[in-house]
């Protein structure tokens, strides 16, 4: 998103600067400003403490190799989340032809809706109970839905973070993901309807529940 | 079922123009099935301005429809709310301000990774 120069922050200008100059303190600056949400968002696809530790050093190092090509026209903490994703992932793809490490995955078809020959639902959709700020407040509810996540098949839940928690658009998502645009869509929507199923069954969200 | 199942069809390109095909062509009402395939369509206004209406004539007279993209809309919800109030997470990043935002960070970052990070800058400094 452009940030024209005025508006841009006092420290995130002076980050930039001293980067270009060669001054050790800026990156430094760099790396304790940002570090906290990228680990985070390093974590959440990788799932793994040393694999995101990894992944983060990596796309800092990536960014001070490369700091050249940041033109300004974004946010740093942008450009930076985008080299911190692509390290993410490069490290999802290389971990892919690894065995799988027993973590339980569900089948997204079992779990999406059901209709019949006339393309009625076979269960009638109910109203839930309880809004998604209530759920969200307690702690013991956040856990059981971030563990739901997680048991995506992975080429759901990348897709799934990147849109609806890392708030890309399709057309980034598909590019990070090398996936058309259509093939993200359907991903993200299937992955949705899973975890609305999900949520609905075992966070007991309808009355017959 | 593959991927691109309801992404393009042989003249179209995406979801819209599958469903416009469908209402146009085969009937003159959509099914609660096809308000389940192309609801992303209906929610991101991908759908065209016929599509659409028959979308909504169907959500006007089908409860357990407006249910089901009620519980869907809460579940994107859900999952923001949930995963952005991880430990860890600080001020926002994504393109669309998104990945934690407003919440503060949980705990410090970790020193140990941000040493090892100033290190491995030093060590590609000295070549």
């Amino acid at each position: 998103m452009p940030d024209p120069a005025g508006s841009m922050d006092p420290r995130e200008r002076s980050i930039i600067e001293g980067m270009r100059a060669g001054d050790d303190r800026a990156f430094e600056r760099l790396v304790r400003d940002n570090i906290g949400p990228l680990h985070a968002v390093a974590l959440r696809l990788l799932q793994n403490q040393a694999d995101a530790d990894d992944a983060v050093q990596e796309a800092f190092l990536s960014a001070y190799r490369n700091f050249s090509s940041f033109r300004g026209d974004a946010r740093l903490a942008t450009w930076l989340h985008r080299i911190v994703v692509n390290a993410a992932l490069n490290r999802l793809r290389r971990r892919k032809r690894q065995p799988d490490h027993g973590a339980v995955i569900i089948d997204v078809s079992d779990l999406l809706p059901r209709y019949g020959e006339d393309g009625r639902p076979e269960e009638l959709h109910q109203q839930w109970v309880r809004p998604a700020d209530e759920l969200a407040a307690r702690a013991e509810t956040r856990e059981q839905v971030r563990q739901m996540i997680d048991k995506l098949p992975e080429n759901y839940r990348t897709v799934l973070i990147l849109r609806d928690i890392e708030e890309l658009s399709t057309t980034e998502t598909g590019e990070l993901l090398q996936l058309n645009p259509g093939t993200v869509k359907v991903r993200l929507h299937r992955a949705r309807q899973a975890l609305r199923n999900l949520f609905e069954r075992e966070l007991e969200l309808t009355r017959e529940a | 079922m593959s991927d691109e199942h309801k992404c393009t069809r042989p003249g179209g390109t995406g979801i819209a123009i599958g469903i416009g095909l469908a209402i146009d062509s085969q009937r003159q009402d959509i099914t609660c099935r096809e308000i389940g395939e192309f609801l992303l369509a209906y929610l991101e206004h991908d759908l065209g301005g016929g599509a659409r209406a028959e979308f909504e004539r169907h959500l006007n007279k089908c409860p357990p429809c407006v249910h089901y993209i009620d519980g869907y809309r809460e579940t994107i919800e859900l999952v923001r709310r949930c995963v952005r109030d991880e430990p860890g997470a600080g001020s926002g990043v994504g393109p669309g301000g998104g990945s934690q935002c407003g919440d503060a960070p949980k705990h410090k970052p970790p020193e140990g990774l941000i040493q090892a990070i100033l290190a491995a800058k030093r060590s590609i400094e000295r070549g």
